[in-house]
């Protein structure tokens, strides 16, 4: 079962990966989760109120992290592997999507920081208006 | 809810008339809760104008568009499976 705040990409996606946004009691029982694409923070981006900032990357050189646990950076991996210009990822929540759970092949890791699940929630807010 | 205290602002005579006169009729419970209510939904609407202005640029924004039309080509193949 994939679960909320995972991140995933799937076998036809290379740099976009995707996190998990549905709730577990949901993708217990669904075939399909709710996702919100997220991509490496190029130089310069702003991020937007409905947006949210990850403060590491999830792009197939750095796979495995965690947000929030401080991984060191697998050997082989420089510190700039660990994203954009400052190693963050944008979760682009204006893109979010709801996609059959077995197209989600690859974990990527998971965002476990609670002050990165706060950014996500108050970007959800903010793009449902609720 | 936070501890209050007290402030000090200038206002116009006449608003201060019309705002005791709201109070007086019933609209708010004193004088101080009606000043609180009124900067609450005037923080209400700048936090609205803040997401709206933000919403602007980002739709303007090539890099956001650029990142759009990334997540639109790597997900054409995944969608059409659903």
């Amino acid at each position: 079962m994939k679960r909320q705040w995972e991140v995933y990409a799937t076998d036809a996606t290379r740099d976009i990966t995707f996190l998990v946004i549905s709730s577990d009691e949901v993708n217990e029982l669904f075939s399909y989760v709710t996702v919100v694409p997220v991509v490496t923070r190029a130089e310069g981006r702003e991020v937007y109120p409905i947006e949210a900032v990850l403060p590491v990357s999830f792009a197939s050189s750095t796979a495995g992290r965690h947000v929030g646990n401080a991984e060191a950076v697998p050997e082989g991996h420089s510190e700039r592997d660990r994203g954009g210009q400052d190693g963050s990822s944008v979760a682009l929540v204006h893109q979010i999507r709801t996609l059959k759970a077995n197209r989600l092949t690859d974990r990527r890791g998971a965002v476990d920081d609670e002050d990165a699940r706060t950014a996500v929630r108050a970007a959800m807010t903010a793009y449902f208006g609720l | 809810m936070s501890e209050s205290r007290k402030v000090t602002y200038q206002v116009s005579e006449d608003l201060v008339r019309e705002v005791r006169e709201a109070v007086r009729d019933g609209y708010a419970a004193s004088m101080s809760r009606f000043v609180e209510d009124a900067m609450r939904a005037r923080l209400q609407e700048i936090a609205q104008e803040r997401l709206r202005d933000g919403v602007r640029r980002a739709a303007m924004d090539p890099l956001v568009v650029q990142d759009i039309e990334a997540v639109e080509g790597e997900l054409s193949g995944v969608e059409e499976q659903i």
